[in-house]
């Protein structure tokens, strides 16, 4: 087919597609106002849904960042706390020993008795 | 295809979405009809198609959705394909019948012509209508965007997502079968 008749051709085709749009009835045009009118509110949903996952999502973050800050600072604040290592081994002894307390307040006296008896 | 500059200067994006979709609706719809051979099947392709669009494509540019549109439509309509090919075996495996009537085809056409212009304008489109649904799908599609989309190869390439080779092959072949059934029309 020589390229005139194709262009023709296809120009005739188009011509008839054409008509065939304009021949559309007014039920088929309503029909498609409507389809054309809900696609659109259809944006409008999208849109609303979209807008509350992201502000769901933010508020999210918003509860994770302050968790996460408070964890961390509690955690600080446990790191820093005095531990039983720093309390020196002779005071733990006294604390978690059985024996008469009383021993423990005259140790010095004691501790002098036996220099005492060392020097004579 | 464009979309009319008169009248969109000034417009928002939804406003102009909307001018869009009005200046496509109708081809669209044809070119599902022809499709489908169902207009309910059509108005839902159409309806599928600018969801589409307008959901995930609104904040593109609009010389961006033509082409966008045209490949939505494309892939909505070979899954409608696919779709149908699996009911209707379905229904020759079961022997379902299907009584449905089309409302529409019952409803008187309001359009005023004269009834010599309306014969020979249906019997045109009628016979078109035969011989775009006796090519394949691939060939329908192809003929439909270069032909009366005006679409170029390679955009008609980049709607249906195959090569231009493909394009070109279907577009030829699509004329050469078009011309066979439709001698002794008037088209």
């Amino acid at each position: 087919m020589s390229q005139d008749k194709e262009q023709h051709f296809v120009d005739k085709t188009r011509q008839t597609l054409n008509q065939s749009v304009d021949e559309l009835d007014a039920v088929t045009l309503a029909r498609l106002k409507a389809v054309r009118m809900t696609a659109l509110e259809s944006q409008h949903k999208h849109s609303e849904a979209r807008h509350t996952i992201l502000t769901t999502v933010m508020q999210n973050r918003l509860v994770l960042a302050t968790s996460m800050s408070v964890i961390l600072l509690a955690g600080v604040w446990v790191i820093q706390k005095p531990v039983l290592q720093n309390i020196p081994m002779d005071d733990l002894h006294m604390l978690t020993a059985t024996e008469d307390l009383e021993l423990y307040r005259d140790l010095e006296f004691y501790q002098w008795l036996e220099y005492q008896s060392e020097q004579s | 295809m464009s979309i009319p500059s008169t009248g969109v200067a000034g417009l928002n994006t939804s406003q102009t979405l909307e001018q869009f979709l009005i200046s496509i609706e109708q081809r669209a719809y044809r070119m599902a009809v022809i499709a489908t051979g169902n207009r309910e099947d059509a108005l839902d392709i159409v309806q599928d198609a600018m969801t589409k669009l307008v959901t995930k494509y609104a904040d593109k540019t609009p010389d961006d959705w033509p082409p966008l549109f045209h490949r939505i439509m494309q892939t909505t309509i070979r899954d409608w394909y696919r779709r149908s090919k699996i009911r209707n075996g379905l229904r020759h495996l079961f022997n379902w019948q299907d009584n449905e009537q089309d409302p529409i085809d019952s409803l008187p056409d309001s359009r005023e012509l004269t009834p010599e212009r309306t014969l020979d304008n249906r019997q045109d489109i009628e016979a078109l209508d035969r011989a775009l649904q006796g090519l394949s799908l691939r060939q329908q599609q192809v003929f439909l965007l270069r032909a009366w989309e005006g679409m170029d190869v390679k955009q008609t390439a980049e709607a249906m997502g195959c090569s231009q080779g493909s394009v070109k092959t279907h577009y030829s072949r699509a004329i050469q079968a078009l011309r066979d059934q439709l001698e002794g029309f008037s088209i």
